[in-house]
């Protein structure tokens, strides 16, 4: 009996976007933010996960992206910005989780179904390891944008 | 018992690292420390565990900078876990009436029949949250009386008293 109770109390499962959540809250200089994409999570994946395409089409400050080493779900990935300076990313990647760490700036994205082939939750932050909360703001606004850019993106491809 | 896999995983090293804002050192924590939290807030809070193990969890990791020394983790996560978790049950409890069928099937199930399971789960659902919280410290995580009335932060005494309560409704849903 003992043994079947222990197996009867049931375990709570994180989905991605509330994992994204926790890792955030440890965050203190990230923006982040997150909301309903109009699309399929393999619409929505398929363009924000695909780094080398997809984050120069939403992340304004990106010319090109390049994946310079891969070993399962873990890249290196090197970003190329307007401002001429590349930024190389230690990358976890699988689908629907995305975290970017350089040696100062922080990316994590996640998305989970909120509609079944309809919509997606989204949610993604920014920011930096350094600087308190200062910039935060600053960051929240800018990841904002790239949700409702990647909204747009998907409608006129659609 | 085997021990929980996030003692291995979760080393003084990756806490001193997520302390200094490594994203990914946070990742591997998370993933150490969050099946054992979706347990303890699964079986305290049932329907709204993986709420109460996420709103732990930002806890956990809101606060991490403030953790001086990494033995003291274990403990630490499970008083905010279980506090967490009884939290949302009891909230959960205001809002929905709990009137919970726990009928039983006359026919008597297999060992492996996953309707024991089932069964077991539902007595348990029928316990209220303190009563599942102090199950879960005694019977799941093994801590004495002593541990378990400081993680619920009540005396000694009304532990013991609660435990024997929980174990003796348990028992007689369980038989009726």
């Amino acid at each position: 009996m003992s043994e079947l109770l222990e197996r009867a109390w049931p375990e709570a499962t994180l989905n991605d976007v509330q994992r994204l959540r926790v890792i955030a809250a440890g965050l203190p200089g990230v923006g982040y933010a997150e909301g309903i994409v109009d699309a399929s999570i393999e619409r929505v994946w398929g363009l924000a996960g695909d780094l080398v395409h997809g984050t120069p089409q939403i992340e304004l400050s990106v010319r090109s992206s390049e994946i310079l080493e891969r070993n399962g779900d873990h890249l290196v990935v090197r970003a190329q910005t307007y401002l001429g300076m590349p930024i190389d990313f230690n990358v976890e990647l699988r689908f629907g989780w995305c975290l970017m760490q350089s040696r100062n700036a922080l990316v994590g994205m996640a998305a989970i179904e909120e509609e079944p082939g309809h919509s997606t939750r989204f949610a993604h932050f920014e920011g930096v390891n350094s600087w308190g909360r200062i910039l935060a703001p600053f960051f929240r606004w800018n990841v904002m944008g790239d949700i409702k850019r990647i909204s747009r993106i998907l409608r006129r491809n659609q | 018992m085997m021990p929980p896999p996030f003692e291995l995983m979760v080393t003084p090293e990756l806490i001193r690292a997520a302390q200094a804002g490594d994203a990914q050192a946070m990742s591997q924590i998370l993933d150490g420390l969050s099946p054992w939290v979706g347990r303890i807030c699964g079986s305290i809070a049932f329907e709204s565990g993986a709420d109460a193990a996420q709103d732990a969890l930002i806890q956990v990791f809101r606060d991490l900078k403030t953790l001086r020394e990494p033995a003291a983790l274990r403990g630490w996560v499970r008083r905010i876990a279980t506090r967490e978790a009884v939290r949302h049950a009891q909230r959960e409890r205001k809002a929905v009436a709990f009137v919970r069928d726990v009928g039983r099937s006359s026919e008597i199930p297999k060992p492996n029949d996953p309707t024991l399971i089932t069964d077991i789960r539902t007595v348990l659902e029928s316990l209220s949250p303190e009563q599942r919280a102090i199950l879960v410290l005694r019977d799941l995580e093994g801590l004495s009386e002593d541990e378990a009335a400081q993680v619920l932060e009540v005396a000694k005494g009304t532990a013991k008293s609660r435990l024997h309560r929980a174990r003796a409704a348990f028992l007689e849903r369980w038989l009726s």
